[in-house]
C-alpha cells in the first residue's frame, strides 16, 4: 500500500530520478535535487523542535550527511524514506546538542543568555518551535493542549491536521508506516479532545 | 564551531566537482555475501575438524536449541548490523532485532531448562576455553566481511552497529564450533559454544562501537565538506 503510494507520487519519482543522475555525477540534477529539498527540510527540522536560530545549521548538516551517504541509496529503493532517515538522524543529534546547551546554561544561570541564537532571545530559551507554529495558527486552548501531547502524537497531529499533508507524505516525514501515523494521529486527536473537554469543564 | 555560510553556498560547494559514486550493494546481496563467507569458513572447518549436524540434533533438545538459537542470532544480528548503516532500512532493522531477541530468548530458555535437569555437571575449563578460541577464530571471516560492508555504509549508530556486528559474527563462529564439537556435555555446549563466544562478542562489540564512534566523529558534518570515500575516480 505504502509502496504503491510511493510509486504514484510524482515528486518522489522526480527526486529519485535526480538522485540517480547525481550518483552518476550529474551536478545539475544534484543541484536541482538539493535546492528542491531545502524548504521541506527546513520545515522538518523546525517541526522537530530545533530552535529558529539553528534551523539553517541543521539543514546544512543534513545536506552534508546526504552528500557523504549518497552511495547508500539504491535507485530501485524509494528515495523519501532514505532522505527522511538522514534528516531524522541529523536532527536528533542537533536536539541532543541543544538540550545539553540548555542544561549547561540552566546550571550556570542566565549569564550566558548571550550565547543563545537570535530566535531564542526573542522568544525565550524554552519556547518549542511546534508551539510556535501553533502560536501563529491555532487558538490558545488548542495550543496548550497540543503542548501536553507526547512528541510522536503531536508531530502526527501537526503533519496531518495543521500542515494537511497526505497520510503517505506525513508518514514518510515522520519515518513510520502510514498505519502507525494514523494510530498516532488518532490517539493524539483523542487526547486533544479529552484535554479540551476537561479545560471546558474546569471553567 | 563551523564557519557560518549560506545554504546556497553549501549547495554550490557540494554540486561543484561532484564525483560519481557506486551504490552500495543491496542489503540482500550483502547478507548473501555474509552467508557465502560463513559457508566457506564451514568448508574449512569441515576439512579440519569435521561437521556433525546430524549428531547435534541427535544430542537432544538442549543441543538443538543452542544450534537454532545461534543460527538465528547470527543471521539477525549481522542483518541488523548491515541494515543499521543504511538510511531508510529501519523496518529491516526492526525485523532483525526481533529475530535477535527471539534467539536470545531461546538460548536463555535452554539455559533455564538445563538448570532444572542437569545437576552436578563438571566444569571443564580447558575444553570450554578451547571451543571459545575456535569460535573466535571461526567468527573472523564473517566478522571481517560484515565489518567491510558496514564501513561502506553511513558512519552513524556506532553502538548498535558495533554490538550487533560483533555479536552476529561471534554467533556465526560459535555455530560452526557447535557443529564441529563432539562433546556430549550440555554445560560445555552452553559455556564453550554460547556464553563464552557471545561474551567475547560483546567485548569486541564495545571496542567496535568505540571505533565506529571515532569514525563517526571524523566524518561529522561539523568537519565541513569532505568527499564521499566511495566516490569513483574520474577518468
Amino acid at each position: 500500500m505504502a509502496g504503491e503510494d510511493r510509486q504514484r507520487d510524482p515528486l518522489e519519482v522526480q527526486r529519485a530520478g535526480w538522485m540517480a543522475a547525481a550518483q552518476r555525477g550529474d551536478a545539475a540534477a544534484y543541484e536541482t535535487l538539493l535546492s528542491s529539498l531545502l524548504a521541506p527540510l527546513r520545515g522538518f527540522v523546525f517541526r522537530r523542535g530545533v530552535d529558529d536560530g539553528n534551523v539553517e545549521d541543521v539543514v546544512q548538516e543534513i545536506l552534508l550527511l546526504l552528500h557523504r551517504a549518497r552511495h547508500t541509496w539504491r535507485p530501485e529503493r524509494p528515495f523519501e524514506p532514505w532522505l527522511w532517515a538522514i534528516a531524522r538522524n541529523a536532527t536528533t543529534d542537533a536536539l541532543r546538542r541543544q538540550a545539553r546547551q540548555r542544561r549547561r546554561m540552566r546550571d550556570r544561570g542566565t549569564d550566558e543568555m548571550d550565547l543563545l541564537p537570535d530566535g531564542d532571545l526573542e522568544r525565550g530559551p524554552v519556547a518549542n518551535p511546534e508551539e510556535r507554529i501553533a502560536d501563529r495558527e491555532l487558538p490558545a486552548e488548542l495550543r496548550e493542549a497540543l503542548a501536553g501531547l507526547p512528541d510522536a502524537q503531536r508531530e502526527a497531529v501537526l503533519l496531518l491536521y495543521v500542515e494537511q499533508l497526505s497520510v503517505a507524505e506525513a508518514a514518510r516525514r515522520a519515518g513510520v508506516s502510514p498505519n502507525a501515523l494514523k494510530v498516532r494521529a488518532h490517539r493524539g486527536s483523542r487526547a486533544l479532545r479529552a484535554a479540551l473537554i476537561s479545560e471546558e469543564d474546569s471553567r | 564551531m563551523r564557519d557560518r555560510r549560506s545554504t546556497a553556498d553549501l549547495v554550490a560547494e557540494l554540486t561543484g566537482g561532484l564525483a560519481p559514486v557506486r551504490p552500495l550493494p543491496a542489503l540482500r546481496w550483502q547478507v548473501v555475501s555474509l552467508a557465502v563467507a560463513w559457508c566457506l569458513t564451514g568448508l574449512v572447518v569441515a576439512a579440519w575438524q569435521g561437521l556433525h549436524p546430524a549428531a547435534v540434533l541427535d544430542r537432544g533438545v538442549s543441543s538443538t536449541g543452542i544450534a537454532i538459537g545461534l543460527a538465528l542470532l547470527a543471521g539477525s544480528a549481522l542483518a541488523a548490523a548491515l541494515a543499521t548503516r543504511i538510511p531508510g532500512r529501519e523496518r529491516a532493522l526492526l525485523m532483525a532485532a526481533g529475530g535477535g531477541v527471539l534467539s536470545l530468548g531461546l538460548l536463555l530458555a535452554v539455559w533455564i531448562g538445563m538448570i532444572g535437569t542437569t545437576v552436578g555437571a563438571i566444569f571443564h575449563a580447558a575444553e570450554d576455553l578451547r571451543c571459545v578460541g575456535h569460535a573466535s577464530l571461526f567468527s573472523a571471516p564473517s566478522g571481517l566481511v560484515a565489518g567491510f560492508l558496514a564501513a561502506r555504509g553511513v558512519a552513524w549508530r556506532p553502538v548498535t552497529s558495533g554490538l550487533t556486528l560483533a555479536l552476529g559474527a561471534a554467533a556465526a563462529g560459535a555455530l560452526l564450533t557447535h557443529l564441529s564439537c563432539q562433546s556430549e556435555d550440555a554445560w560445555h555446549w552452553l559455556f564453550g559454544h554460547a556464553i563464552g563466544p557471545l561474551a567475547i562478542g560483546v567485548l569486541v562489540g564495545a571496542l567496535l562501537a568505540w571505533w565506529f564512534e571515532r569514525s563517526r566523529l571524523a566524518a561529522s558534518p561539523s568537519t565541513g565538506v569532505q568527499e564521499n570515500p566511495n566516490a569513483l575516480e574520474l577518468e
